[in-house]
Order: C-alpha cells, then sequence, then structure tokens
C-alpha cells in the first residue's frame, strides 16, 4: 500500500470529529438523491401532476448536491487548516507535496464511500417515506411499490464521491503547499490571501452573473425568469470564492462601532482576522438567503406577472369551472371551452406537449389573445399557433413544418401560422384549430368563458347561468366572475410555489444548519488554545461564549445583508420585463416567507453557535492546552 | 530576604497533592508539596521532566485544582473560589507569561496588551498601555499583530500584557523555551529587573540553568516533592544540583 494511502485511512480514523461533517452532509445528500430517483424509476410513466411532483423532488434533490459540496469543501478546508503543523511534519520527514495532496484526497475517498454506501441505505427509506407522503397527498392513488433496482443507488452513490472528491479538491491543493517548516510553528495562516485559480472562477462566476442580470433587464419575462433562478448560485460561488478578501472587510465595517467594547470588539477582531472561517460561516446563510430570497420574491412577481396578463387579456366577464358540460347560455352570449389534447411533435426526438384546440375569433373575443407575429385568424386546416416562450424551447418558429403525433395514431405535419403573446392562464402554448383537435381526441377541461350577448349584463348572465347549472343537475360547475376566477387561479399557483419552496428549502437548511455547526465545532476544537488564553488574560468563561456568539452573529449579519442584496437586486431587474407592456400587474413581495428565510438563517447560526458554546461549558478552561 | 520574610507571602502551597486517574492507575504529579514564596521574590522551579514542576505551577495559579492541601494567593484561598471569583482574582492579581502562543492572533500588540484591562470592563488609558509596550521596548510595534513579530518580540509583548495590570504575582513556564539566548536573556533581564523594581513575586518553571540563575531562588522537584533548594546559585551551581538529581 502506498504511504498517502496508508496515511489517509489512518488519519480519517485518527480524524473522525473533523470529518464528522463531511460525512453527515455526503450520506445526507447521497439519501435525498438516490430516494428520488429510486421513486422516479418505480414510478415510470405517469400523469402530469406526478410528473410536477418528481419533478420538484428533482430540484430539491440537486439544491442537496449543490449544498453538499459547499458543506464538504469547507469541512476539509478546515481540516487542512487544523492539521497545518502535521501536515508539515509529513513534508519534514521527506513527503512530496503531490503525496501529500494524494494523502488529503484518499481521506476524502475514504469518508465520501462510507458516506454513500450509508446514503444509498438510506435512500431506500427516503424513496418510502416520499412514496407514503405522495399517496398521503392523493398525488398518486395509492402508494408506489418501489423496485429492488440497485442502479439509481450506485448511481447516486456515485455522485456523492463525486461532490466530496470536487469539494476536497481545493483543500488536497492547500495542504500540498504547507511548507515543512510549519511543523516547527505555529498556524499563522489567516487565510485572507486566496488563491490565483479561486480568484479567477469566482471572478468569472461574478461576471457571468453580471451579464445575465444584464439578460433579465433586457430579455423576455421567460428568459428573465429562467435566468433569475441560475444567477444567485453564480453570485453566491463568485461571493464565496472572494470570501476571504471580502467579508473580513464587510464584517469590520459593519461592526466598527462596536471596536472598543472587550467582548465584541475581541469577536470583531477574530472575525477579521480568520477569513477563512469566517467565510466557511457565511457561505451557507449566504447560499439559502440570496438563492431562496431570489426564487421566493422570482416565482412572487411571475404569479403578478401572470395575473397582470390574465387581467388584461380576459374580456369575458364571466367564467365557469368544474363541469366538462357546456354551459347553456342565452342566445347571443359568446361560450369559450377550454380543450386539450396531448400531441408530440418531432420525429426521432419527439417531445410531449398539450395542445388546446381554439376557434381564433371566439378565442380572441373572450380571451384577448395577442398576435405577437403571423396571423392567427389563419388558424384553420393544418395549422397551429405557439406561444412566444415556446418557440425557444420546441425548436420552431413561425412558418415552420412541423410532425405532429396525436393520441389517436395519427400523424400529420401542421404549419405555423402564428405566434402568440404567453398567457399561461388562459390557453396553452400550442394552439391547434378547434376542429381539428376535437377530431383526434380534444377533451373539454372544464373552464369555460362566457361573453354575455351585446347590450345584455353580465350580472344577469351569472345569475341565470347559476340556475340553469343548478337546475339542470351538471351540479359540479361553478359560475364565477372574471375577477373571483383569477383570484382564485393566482392562490391556487401561490400555494403550488409555496409547497415547492418549502420542499426545497427544507433541506437547504438542513444543509446550512450542518455546515455551520460543523465549522463552528471544529473551529471551537481548533482553537482550544485560543480560548485559552483568553481566559488567562481574564475573560470569563461566559465571556468567551458571547464571543463565540458574537462573531457567529457578525458573520451571519454580514451574509444575511449580501444575500439581500442580491435577492433585491435579481428582482428589481426582473420585474422590469414582467411589467412591460402590461397595465395592471400587482407588486405582491411575500414578506412572510423572506422574514422566515432570514429568521431561519438566524436560528440556525445561534443554534449553532450554542452547541459549541455548551459543549464549551466546561472546557474555556485557562489550563486546557497546558495539561498534556 | 530578612524583610521579606516579614510581609506576608504571596503565594502558599500547603500540602499540595495533586493525582490523576488514568487508565493505567493513578498518577501522584505532586505528593504533598509546602511552601511559601515570599513578595518580590523571583523563584525557578526546576526538575526532571515529569517531576510535577507544572503541575505545580498550574495549581499556584488556580488553573488546576488540587487533589488535597491549599493554594493561599494574595490571602486568598483558591480552593473556596468559584470559577467567576477566580477569575477575578486573576484578573487583578496574576499574569502569565508561557513557552509561546501567548498571544491573541486576531489582536495586534497594543490590543492584546489592553485586553486585560478591557476584559476586566475597564479601558485603559492609551499611555497605560504604551508605557508597558515602552518598557519591553516594543513603543514602535503597537500596531502589528503576533504572526508580524518575531518569537522574542511576541514573549516581550507577553511580559508587558501581564505587567500591565500591575498583578502581584507574574506565573511564567518556560518563558525561554523556545527563544534564542540572546533573546532569552532578554527576556529573563526584564523579568528579572521588574521584581526588582516593583517588588513583583515571579514564580518560573525552567529546566535552563542558565534561566534559573536570575531567580533567587531555585526549588528542585522530583515526583511530586520538593527535594532540594538553593538560593542565589549560579548557573554552574545549578547545573551541579540538576545532574546530581537527574543521576
Amino acid at each position: 500500500m502506498p504511504p498517502s494511502i496508508h496515511l489517509g485511512l489512518s488519519s480519517v480514523r485518527q480524524h473522525r470529529a473533523l470529518y464528522a461533517g463531511s460525512f453527515v452532509a455526503v450520506a445526507l445528500g447521497v439519501a435525498l438523491i438516490a430516494g428520488v430517483v429510486l421513486l422516479t424509476v418505480s414510478i415510470g410513466d405517469q400523469g402530469p401532476e406526478v410528473q410536477d411532483a418528481l419533478s420538484l423532488l428533482g430540484v430539491m434533490a440537486g439544491f442537496a448536491g449543490f449544498m453538499a459540496i459547499f458543506v464538504v469543501s469547507s469541512t476539509f478546508s478546515f481540516a487542512v487548516t487544523a492539521r497545518r503543523r502535521e501536515l508539515g511534519l509529513l513534508r519534514l520527514v521527506g513527503a512530496a507535496p503531490r503525496q501529500v495532496r494524494r494523502q488529503v484526497r484518499v481521506e476524502a475517498l475514504v469518508v465520501a464511500v462510507l458516506a454513500a454506501v450509508t446514503g444509498a441505505v438510506l435512500g431506500r427509506l427516503v424513496a418510502l417515506a416520499l412514496a407514503v407522503l405522495l399517496a398521503a397527498q392523493g398525488v398518486t392513488p395509492e402508494r408506489v411499490p418501489l423496485t429492488w433496482d440497485v442502479l439509481p443507488l450506485v448511481i447516486s452513490a456515485g455522485c456523492g464521491v463525486g461532490v466530496a472528491l470536487l469539494g476536497a479538491w481545493a483543500a488536497a491543493r492547500r495542504a500540498a503547499k504547507v511548507p515543512p517548516a510549519q511543523a516547527l510553528q505555529e498556524a499563522t495562516d489567516t487565510g485572507r490571501r486566496i488563491g490565483v485559480l479561486r480568484g479567477v472562477v469566482g471572478t468569472l462566476c461574478l461576471v457571468g452573473a453580471g451579464l445575465m442580470l444584464v439578460g433579465i433587464r433586457a430579455g423576455d419575462p421567460v428568459l428573465a425568469l429562467l435566468l433569475s433562478i441560475f444567477v444567485p448560485e453564480l453570485v453566491v460561488v463568485g461571493l464565496v470564492c472572494w470570501g476571504p478578501v471580502l467579508l473580513p472587510l464587510l464584517v469590520r465595517t459593519l461592526t466598527a462601532p462596536v471596536r472598543e467594547h472587550p467582548v465584541l470588539g475581541l469577536a470583531r477582531a477574530n472575525v477579521g482576522n480568520q477569513a477563512r472561517r469566517t467565510t466557511s460561516l457565511a457561505a451557507p446563510v449566504l447560499a439559502i438567503s440570496a438563492i431562496a430570497g431570489s426564487l421566493i420574491l422570482s416565482l412572487s412577481f411571475a404569479a403578478d406577472w401572470d395575473q397582470g396578463i390574465t387581467r388584461q387579456q380576459l374580456a369575458a366577464p364571466v367564467v365557469v369551472t368544474g363541469t366538462t358540460t357546456a354551459p347553456t347560455a342565452p342566445a347571443g352570449a359568446v361560450v369559450d371551452g377550454r380543450n386539450v389534447v396531448a400531441v408530440a411533435t418531432g420525429g426521432e426526438l419527439a417531445s410531449d406537449w398539450t395542445a388546446e384546440g381554439i376557434d381564433p375569433a371566439t378565442a380572441v373575443a373572450t380571451r384577448g389573445i395577442r398576435t405577437h407575429a403571423g396571423d392567427l385568424s389563419r388558424l384553420t386546416g393544418r395549422t397551429m399557433a405557439i406561444s412566444r416562450s415556446a418557440v425557444f424551447d420546441a425548436g420552431f418558429g413561425l412558418g415552420s413544418q412541423v410532425r405532429v403525433r396525436f393520441p389517436d395514431g395519427a400523424r400529420m405535419r401542421l404549419r405555423v401560422v402564428a405566434v402568440v403573446e404567453d398567457a399561461a392562464t388562459l390557453h396553452d402554448d400550442l394552439l391547434l384549430p378547434r376542429k381539428l383537435a376535437r377530431a383526434h381526441g380534444a377533451r373539454p377541461t372544464g373552464t369555460w368563458f362566457v361573453l354575455p350577448a351585446p347590450g345584455t349584463d353580465a350580472a344577469a348572465l351569472r345569475s341565470l347561468l347559476t340556475r340553469t347549472s343548478t337546475g339542470t343537475g351538471t351540479g359540479t360547475g361553478e359560475v364565477l366572475t372574471a375577477e373571483q376566477w383569477i383570484t382564485r387561479i393566482d392562490r391556487a399557483q401561490r400555494d403550488q410555489n409555496q409547497v415547492g419552496l418549502v420542499a426545497i428549502l427544507g433541506p437547504t437548511g438542513l444543509y446550512a444548519g450542518i455546515a455551520i455547526a460543523n465549522t463552528l465545532l471544529m473551529g471551537s476544537l481548533q482553537r482550544r488554545r485560543e480560548f485559552s488564553v483568553t481566559r488567562l488574560v481574564g475573560a470569563t468563561a461566559a465571556q468567551v461564549r458571547r464571543m463565540v456568539l458574537a462573531e457567529s452573529a457578525m458573520v451571519a449579519t454580514a451574509a444575511l445583508l449580501l444575500g439581500a442584496l442580491v435577492t433585491v437586486t435579481v428582482a428589481a431587474l426582473l420585474r422590469a420585463p414582467m411589467t412591460a407592456g402590461l397595465d395592471d400587474v400587482p407588486l405582491t413581495v411575500p414578506w412572510a416567507s423572506l422574514l422566515a428565510i432570514a429568521g431561519a438563517c438566524a436560528a440556525v447560526t445561534v443554534v449553532a453557535a450554542v452547541l459549541p458554546v455548551v459543549w464549551l461549558r466546561g472546557h474555556p478552561s485557562p489550563a486546557a492546552d497546558h495539561q498534556q | 530576604m530578612s524583610t521579606a520574610t516579614l510581609a506576608p507571602p504571596a503565594i502558599v502551597l500547603d500540602g499540595v497533592t495533586r493525582s490523576y486517574g488514568s487508565r493505567a492507575g493513578r498518577v501522584d504529579a505532586l505528593r504533598g508539596v509546602t511552601h511559601a514564596f515570599a513578595p518580590g521574590s523571583f523563584t525557578a522551579i526546576m526538575g526532571p521532566s515529569g517531576s510535577g514542576k507544572s503541575t505545580l505551577l498550574q495549581c499556584a495559579a488556580g488553573l488546576d485544582r488540587p487533589t488535597a492541601g491549599r493554594v493561599l494567593v494574595a490571602g486568598h484561598d483558591l480552593g473556596r473560589l468559584d470559577e467567576a471569583a477566580l477569575t477575578r482574582l486573576r484578573r487583578s492579581a496574576m499574569g502569565f507569561v508561557f513557552q509561546a502562543y501567548n498571544l491573541l492572533p486576531a489582536l495586534t500588540s497594543y490590543d492584546n496588551v489592553a485586553l486585560p484591562a478591557r476584559l476586566a470592563g475597564r479601558r485603559p488609558a492609551r499611555a497605560e498601555v504604551a508605557g508597558a509596550l515602552a518598557r519591553v521596548g516594543l513603543e514602535a510595534h503597537q500596531r502589528r499583530r503576533p504572526a508580524e513579530l518575531s518569537g522574542g518580540q511576541q514573549q516581550r509583548v507577553a511580559i508587558a500584557r501581564a505587567l500591565v495590570t500591575r498583578p502581584q504575582v507574574v506565573y511564567a513556564d518556560e518563558p525561554t523555551g523556545a527563544l534564542d539566548r540572546t533573546t532569552g536573556r532578554q527576556v529573563l533581564e526584564l523579568l528579572r529587573s521588574t521584581v526588582d523594581a516593583e517588588g513583583l513575586t515571579v514564580v518560573m518553571v525552567t529546566h535552563d540553568p542558565l534561566a534559573a540563575s536570575y531567580a533567587d531562588s531555585v526549588l528542585f522537584l522530583e515526583d511530586g516533592l520538593v527535594v532540594g533548594h538553593l538560593a542565589r546559585g549560579t548557573a554552574a551551581q545549578i547545573a551541579a544540583a540538576m545532574s546530581e538529581l537527574e543521576r
């Protein structure tokens, strides 16, 4: 066995505590990913509601992976800093930098493999729990039986190992740079300098994010929405790369007023001096606040935008929902029912769509469909129209001949005659002539837009419809004013967003907690000598505890401020394309959710800071390091 | 010495015993040490490794609690003080200088020296802190952090910090252990002159006869017991006494 591998193995055994955080992070990440993948494979082909649930779970698992990289890299970076003397000694007795690097990577591999195996086993339990949850929520009719296929578990475990090695990569490089002389001196590395590579990656991320921000401002609403989800990630990575330079500066500036306070001033000096520890603490809070904050605001603005469009375009004052039977309207009134059919477009690489059959004149009258290009009135025969935002996704546009297959097996080529403005609440992205859609199996969705006959009153129409729909026994139908309907759709949309956010923020918050607790615990281990010196010069144990708490609070505040800045920037830029060309777009800022995030970050930090402090209760003895 | 014996001792060790339970059985680090350190005295404690000299220092400073026996510092029985009271006593009456790693890495020299007063809830006068640094010859290095100072300079900052609160007792554990001979000598001369000028009591653990020769007297320890005492010894005499012990 090469010495670096042997050393790596025994080092993991010896420094178990140092690697506990990495282990937990990777194991949890693998468990989540494995659970989701396993469930997806087990469910197989299912309806759109299940698909939505699965893609939500997928996003959740993705976030878990993203956060796991953070935790692992900060844990390993810490482990390396904590062991500088030991690594220096290794170099002193003849280890080449390459061997030290390999040793750290072996350590990462050992931790990762153990964690991945544990995670894969746990993944089955996660999948089971999710299956029960989906059934309980009525998303699936009954509990999905889980497959015994091991491939999903192997793949997830592989992801976990990859994530861990990626996270430990930088730490291994840094370990190899420890000079042999380090064995003879106290660690003086405050880590305020960052490597060239780190600087370049950080700068690239920030520049990329800047370009994307310009794109948000200039682009169309859907692209802007997409960018607004990616920008925060880039900004966070960029800021974390530059963190050791940036964060101490920010914290020192923010806390300048407490400079002279004995405990707070000391906390401030520590935060400013220990750049790497500060960055490790700030990273999870920054990540969760920036990403979740932007996501919450973006989704809320998207719902606002949707509502604005609907309000602008919907001409019908009455909407009947919940019945697949057309309401019996008086003569002269226009009834425009939605009916949809699943279609596959393209040849070899087919993609699935829901297409809506419309009568162009009626739909324009009731739903105010706006043509962006082409001529919607030519939507007859073998033709189709497409939403503006779907053009990019679909890969075809005005004038294209699109190969289409219907559920009844019919295949044909349809010519795109119009591109219409987006109105997700009012119509689907693909529009077909109503006759064509009906002929190939289109079914009513249960939503009917009704326009009263010229000269008649909407209220009268509504009461008449209410009477007839209850009178004739279709029963289930409900007659709403346009405004009632819009409100209802909007609320459903926001509720759905909320569920998604909880699903994503749950694991992300958990990770942030692990990362912070880990940093603080390991930091406390590493700082025993520092604490004991602080005690020797006359600090009480309570003052040391207050100092640790103050440090956490300062870093968390700085990180939250940065997160808020990212959120506000993204949201402000996103607002412009979302209100362009619309008269009445509501502005909904979900303060409760945003405050909940800030609160969660603060709570996680305080709890994680209290942990080592409680652990230190007996420990910050002034003699701690003179006893051995 | 005759005047010193009239005043109450600065530190009294009265039958101090310290045992540690370990897997291999009980280890007695100190087995009943009794000694009084006169105020204004500079005492070196020497002995082979494992003789209990570091434990003695820690018990005398209230960093470690004796298994049996009493320790009095400036008239206070340390065993009767709780952790908070002990901390207050430490702030007001004791200073510490250890082999290395004495300073907080995040603070400048000035802030390190000012820290004890600040922790006690007092803002030290600029002149007070600057004066303490000037006394150890580091007035020009106030704004430097420990990482930017040499080992000897760090040790001098530690001494400035130990002295700034005008304590009655300073405990030093191998204060020259990490320094070269010349720098070490400067540090010892500094301690010596403070004892002479300000009537400070210094207890210093060392294994270096030359360092011990700066002290008024040397206490020899072996297997947790005081086995010898030498007043005003030269380095050669001390070395001879040590090798006698280690034989």
